[in-house]
């Protein structure tokens, strides 16, 4: 195999600094903070997530907004559901992709779109087997909706964590994203969001998931005379649908510290 | 493998071409003010405050990775690996292009979608993926309209803002037989189009990399158009490209790095899209890599990270925003400097990668305004590190010394004028002689030996005074409390 | 309080009336003025060609000849943050010389911010009627970090109308060698200044470095513009003009 090993190249690193030895573990205090501080921090955001909720969600809406999110308010699930009823309309679709998030529990999507004949397929590999039959439906797909697993207030943006039931394709290939946020998933900074991510990492004893996607309005470039032009390889039009709280406790987040 | 070109040598001659070149010129000027603008306005959002903080905590972050390059590195492939990705290590360009070919022959490659990666710049990658018989895709618009043209980008962040839409349109036409585009969303669409085929068909995405995280074993890309998602996401290896200096230490630092990068770079509080890659897809995900590589290279950066002088050239995070701001960038672009890197950092990184000799006119490059530390996000007192470099071309080792004969002795010449008052005297009667034959009313509109020949090209250059200051003093002011007119 | 005049080598040779004027104003304001008779430069263009070697030893005579003295004020802003900032970081690795040479920048100061930061006065009794826009130079914007003090100056003259500069704060293009190692580099970024200085319709324009002034001026000259380039000085020095004299120092246009 071509390139250097690691040891070689390590030492010429560590010459560069003037060091023999490897460097003894530095003092960083991102790093020092072991798994229960780093729970004690988080649940400190939590609580202050928790007490700015309704600010917070303003404000996701008004950045979003900004960041070129079409943001719409729904007053109910079945709100929610219909304003992608509406958009799937509105774009004659007639093939929906969505993810398999906990959200679609309360947004029935499906039977909606159904019954207008609109052709709706949740992309859970396990499910339909073929990946290179599921890629292409997302290619031909004029919508996909998914959840979030967390929002940002301060960038307007949606994070989605791929794994099981969660595509990375999903949100990227339709030329239009419909993103399902509830309001628990509401964080202030991207600093809350490291943070948790962080502790999820410890807690999942090393693993940090292998993919995290930071969504913050649809796909654009300026490359031709610094015209701003939108859609480019991603969506086109990026829908951000912020539900009301759910009626009964919220589902645990996947960063949510255990007790 | 034909190695990148380096031109740098021609810069003061590229520099006068592109002076010249009027089509340049217009690109710089309906563009160049727009980075500026909106740089600005997000600073003013932000507040200047706390913008400052932010660099400064940026600063820290990247100062403290430095110093501890070699943890970083070991506990970023250590956690990497622990998350199923394979890590190669380059001391040189070749060596880094060898890895990836070998990579792309093992695993049968025919198209390899690339993502805008600097170092696959460095590296002739392109070049040397076409030699076998691999199709490397530029998905990043600039990146894809300069490879149609056959260009070196000509800035770090808008490869082809050099390009006006009548030229994209031609470029769109003759290599891809997509003929009449005029509106720029239409051509932006037909990229769209073209190169969506290109993603479902690669065996292979390339992609550079923003910020590593050691800790997680993460890599960074940061996106606007989506590129970066596709190319990490669609086809079956995913080869991430970094140089060395990207590693920080923690999640949380990229809160920090993502701040300052969008910002500073497209006046963006952050990009459409910000991917974090942790190795390939998990058992269960739905889609994702079979296999990611990283690649981490060197490439000349050892030689920065051991000079205390210029070690902070490694904070850069290629922000652009040096370039948009240098007086001699918005005046000349990006070709005239004649490698990957241009502008004020350029400057810097250049010289120490392709060798100083070869470089020596970059670091001369500059009026030393001090524009690019003013507005760089990690403060780099690039400024400071030309003058470095220019001492070393003057006053260096054999082998870093610029011969500049004529400097040389110009320097000991006034040296001498002004090593005391009285020779600073003589040297002054000598001139006033000397400088009659060209004086029109004590204006010297040329003069035809150098250097001051080089200033009477554009600019009307003042006679010496009829009395220096120290004569005005001796004769009038010394001695008067009070100076004569009222 | 007394001040040691460093008046710079280009005031010294070419552009004398500034010195003077500077003299006039800070006696004008009961300051006793000195000066040294054996300075010649502080060594910068020497420093930024990369001839450390050639620079050190003028940055030691300047901290021989000066280092008695209360105040240094220097009318430029790239001579003097040469000596504020650049020379005693040439001397950091050299103890004894570092230490005395970070005292005697504690002591020095550009012209500008010296009347406003440390004498405090915004209004030295100036006069002139003109129209005037002020280029504020690189190394007194971003190395001494003046971002006011100059206005502040100019606003307090009597007479005076202020214009400002479309994007003041970009380089002229001057660079001390950079002038002439890139001539015409140097000459494409002083057009848009130049441009900038044209659009605001002022008769004069003011900076705080000679060597600015000079490269702005001898543009202007060479495209035929009527405007005048002055050193902030000459300005502050002019009072009531005296009969039937025009509104200009006996030299002439200073810098051009
Ligand atoms: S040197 Fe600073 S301003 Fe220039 S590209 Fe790098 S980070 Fe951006």
């Amino acid at each position: 195999m071509a390139g250097t090993t690691r040891e070689e190249f390590l030492k010429t690193v560590r010459q560069s600094l003037g060091r023999k030895e490897g460097a003894p573990e530095p003092e960083y205090l991102a790093l020092r903070l072991r798994r229960e501080d780093q729970r004690q921090k988080v649940v400190t955001i939590e609580a202050r997530v928790e007490a700015r909720r309704r600010d917070l969600l303003t404000r996701l809406e008004r950045v979003a907004g900004q960041s070129g999110w079409r943001v719409y308010r729904a007053a109910s699930p079945e709100a929610a559901a219909g304003y992608v009823l509406k958009l799937a309309r509105e774009k004659a679709a007639d093939l929906v992709v969505r993810s398999e998030h906990d959200v679609f529990r309360r947004v029935p999507i499906d039977g909606l779109l159904r019954q207008e004949g609109i052709a709706v397929t949740p992309i859970l590999a396990a499910r339909a087997g073929d990946r290179e039959h599921l890629r292409q439906e997302m290619d031909k797909a004029q919508i996909g909706v998914t959840g979030v697993d967390y929002a940002v207030a301060e960038t307007g943006t949606c994070v989605l964590l791929p794994r099981r039931g969660v595509s990375r394709a999903v949100s990227l290939l339709p030329p239009v994203h419909v993103a399902l946020v509830e309001p628990h998933q509401v964080y202030e900074t991207l600093d809350d969001l490291f943070a948790v991510r962080r502790l999820a990492f410890i807690q999942g004893r090393g693993d940090a998931g292998s993919y995290l996607s930071l969504t913050s309005g649809p796909s654009r470039t300026a490359d031709i005379e610094q015209t701003l032009v939108i859609g480019v390889h991603g969506p086109v039009e990026a829908h951000l649908v912020l539900l009301p709280p759910a009626p009964e406790a919220a589902s645990p987040r996947p960063g949510t510290p255990s007790p | 493998m034909a190695p990148v070109q380096v031109r740098t040598q021609e810069f003061p001659r590229a520099s006068s071409r592109a002076l010249a070149n009027g089509r340049v010129q217009q690109a710089l000027t309906n563009v160049m003010g727009h980075f500026d603008h909106a740089r600005e306005a997000a600073i003013q959002e932000l507040t200047p405050e706390v913008w400052e903080r932010y660099r400064e905590r940026g600063r820290e972050i990247k100062r403290h990775a430095m110093e501890y390059l070699d943890f970083y590195l070991e506990l970023l492939s250590e956690r990497v690996e622990a998350n199923g990705g394979k890590v190669h290590f380059a001391r040189t360009a070749q060596e880094a292009t060898q890895i990836v070919l070998e990579i792309a022959k093992a695993l049968g490659v025919k198209v390899a979608v690339k993502g805008k990666s600097m170092l696959s710049e460095e590296m002739g990658l392109n070049h040397a993926l076409e030699e076998q018989g691999i199709a490397p895709v530029e998905t990043d618009l600039g990146e894809y309209i300069i490879q149609l043209a056959q260009e070196p980008p000509f800035h770090i962040l808008a490869p082809a803002m050099h390009k006006t839409k009548e030229e994209v349109g031609e470029l769109f036409a003759a290599k891809l037989g997509l003929g009449g585009l005029q509106q720029i969303p239409d051509m932006a669409a037909a990229a769209r189009k073209t190169l969506r085929e290109r993603f479902l068909q690669a065996d292979m995405g390339i992609t550079g990399v923003n910020f590593a995280v050691a800790e997680t074993g993460t890599v960074v890309i940061v996106t606007n158009e989506g590129n970066g998602r596709m190319c990490t996401s669609l086809p079956r290896v995913h080869v991430a490209l970094m140089g060395m200096e990207k590693v920080v230490p923690a999640l949380e630092d990229l809160s920090v790095m993502l701040r300052l990068l969008p910002r500073a770079a497209t006046g963006q509080r952050i990009t459409s899209y910000v991917t974090l890659v942790s190795g390939p897809r998990q058992p269960g995900d739905e889609d994702g890599p079979e296999e990611f590589h990283l690649v981490i290279v060197d490439a000349g950066r050892t030689r920065l990270l051991a000079d205390p002088e210029l070690r902070e050239a490694l904070y850069c995070i290629r922000c652009g925003a040096c370039l948009n701001t240098c007086p001699v960038y918005r005046k000349v672009g990006g070709h005239a400097y004649g490698w990957v890197y241009p502008g004020p950092i350029g400057s810097v990184i250049t010289p120490v990668m392709v060798g100083l000799p070869r470089a020596r006119d970059l670091p001369f490059a500059s009026s030393l305004c001090g524009a690019c530390r003013e507005v760089c996000p990690l403060k780099i007192n690039i400024p400071l590190m030309l003058v470095s470099l220019r001492r070393r071309l003057m006053e260096g080792a054999p082998g870093e010394r610029g011969v500049s004969w004529g400097q040389r002795l110009l320097v000991r010449l006034w040296s001498r004028v002004v090593a005391s008052e009285g020779s600073l005297r003589r040297a002054r009667r000598l001139a006033a002689v000397f400088q009659r034959p060209f004086l029109r009313r004590r204006v010297v509109r040329w003069i035809p030996f150098p250097p001051f020949s080089r200033w009477t090209r554009n600019r009307d250059m003042p006679g010496l005074a009829r009395r220096s200051f120290h004569e005005l003093w001796d004769r009038d002011l010394k001695t008067t409390g009070r100076s004569k007119r009222p | 309080m007394k001040v040691s005049l460093f008046v710079t080598c280009l005031v010294d040779q070419l552009f004398p009336e500034v010195g003077e004027s500077v003299v006039k104003l800070l006696r004008r304001v009961g300051i006793e003025v000195e000066f040294p008779r054996e300075q010649t430069c502080c060594g910068q263009p020497a420093l930024n060609s990369g001839f450390m070697a050639h620079a050190k030893p003028l940055a030691r005579r300047w901290l021989d000849l000066f280092e008695e003295s209360q105040y240094v004020v220097v009318p430029s802003g790239s001579c003097a943050a040469m000596l504020k900032v650049s020379v005693p970081e040439m001397f950091r690795q050299e103890a004894g010389l570092y230490e005395r040479a970070q005292a005697l920048a504690g002591r020095t100061y550009e012209l500008s911010q010296f009347l406003v930061n440390v004498l405090r006065v915004q209004d030295l009794g100036a006069r002139f009627p003109g129209k005037v826009t002020y280029h504020p130079s690189c190394h007194l914007l971003r190395e001494l970090g003046a971002a006011t003090e100059a206005q502040t100056l100019i606003r307090g003259v009597r007479g005076i109308q202020f214009v400002p500069l479309d994007n003041p704060d970009r380089c002229c293009g001057f660079g001390g060698t950079f002038s002439v190692k890139y001539p015409s580099l140097s000459g494409a970024i002083l057009e848009e200044k130049l441009r900038a200085i044209e659009a605001t319709g002022a008769d004069v324009v003011v900076a705080c470095d000679s060597g600015c002034l000079m490269h702005i001026a001898g543009g202007m000259r060479r495209r035929g513009m009527k405007v005048e380039a002055m050193h902030l000085a000459q300005i502050l020095a002019q009072t009531a003009p005296a009969e039937g004299a025009p509104a200009e120092p006996k030299d002439g246009a200073g810098a051009g």
